[in-house]
């Protein structure tokens, strides 16, 4: 992955945390990976095709994937899993929607229906150099954009 | 007179915040109705009243477009305007939806006022007070 598209991606990812969700990063690098991949998290993928083919996936710790979906639907108190899943499928759709949208500006793409990811992927994903990592209060984040 | 709306998202979060931003545009509304895909807004727009669809682009079932082409399809619903909120950008995708019969598209993430200026610019403003 480029530098260009890694800068992009993380740029966009920082916007939409905090206007959908009213997350602000720490910081961001590799420094802020935790210390296993064991990490407790929660993630999901989005697929585009068209002139460019790929998959964006986002990790959240599970964490700040509840406090997400608290800050989305304004309330106070548990959340449940589901509510946390759906958090983490609609931060990975508007992510990937505005990523695309500024790396690849007008060209003929299609974007998938998000869906989540199986913790067995934590791992590869946790390895993978192209990984963009977010500290934040709650939690560490890796956005990953992923092309064949 | 106030509005009735119906959102369509296959997000139960995304229709919830969706709701909540309308209602902070101060706009009358009487009802709220949603709906998790195509399918079940046609439904929907089948039995009630309804002024206004806010609707995503992919669903499951039956995404955005299709519903659209349904609704211009059938007269009785072609003439309820349709707004849809996508995170896509690219032009030609939202030509593609305003020729469809898509009255605006909005961009997520979204704002009150962006809104709020479709609503009233679709429908007009009623006794807001």
């Amino acid at each position: 992955m480029s530098n260009n598209i890694q800068h992009t991606l993380a740029s966009v990812t920082e916007s939409i945390l905090e206007q959908v969700a009213f997350v602000f990063t720490d910081d961001t690098g590799p420094q802020c990976k935790p210390q296993s991949s064991h990490w407790n998290a929660l993630g999901a993928e989005l697929c585009y095709t068209g002139v460019k083919n790929g998959i964006v996936h986002v990790w959240l710790s599970t964490e700040l994937a509840s406090n997400i979906a608290s800050n989305m639907l304004a309330i106070d108190g548990p959340i449940d899993a589901e509510k946390a899943h759906d958090a983490v499928k609609e931060i990975c759709n508007i992510i990937s929607g505005n990523f695309i949208t500024s790396a690849f500006q007008n060209m003929d793409i299609t974007l998938q229906i998000p869906s989540l990811l199986s913790l067995s992927q934590l791992t590869e994903d946790f390895n993978n150099p192209d990984g963009v990592w977010f500290s934040s209060e709650d939690g560490p984040i890796l956005v990953l954009v992923k092309e064949p | 007179m106030a509005y009735s709306i119906l959102i369509v998202d296959d997000s139960d979060i995304i229709r919830s915040m969706i709701s909540r931003t309308i209602r902070l545009t101060k706009l009358p509304v009487h009802t709220f109705m949603e709906a998790h895909n195509g399918v079940e807004a046609l439904d929907i727009l089948k039995r009630e009243w309804i002024d206004i669809v806010f609707t995503d682009l992919n669903m499951p079932v039956m995404n955005g477009l299709d519903l659209i082409k349904s609704m211009k399809q059938t007269v009785d619903l072609n003439d309820i305007p349709v707004v849809v909120i996508t995170t896509e950008g690219n032009a030609n995708r939202l030509n593609e939806l305003i020729n469809a019969g898509a009255r605006d598209c909005l961009r997520k993430p979204f704002t009150p006022e962006k809104i709020r200026d479709v609503i009233t610019s679709i429908l007009g403003v009623w006794d807001v007070k």
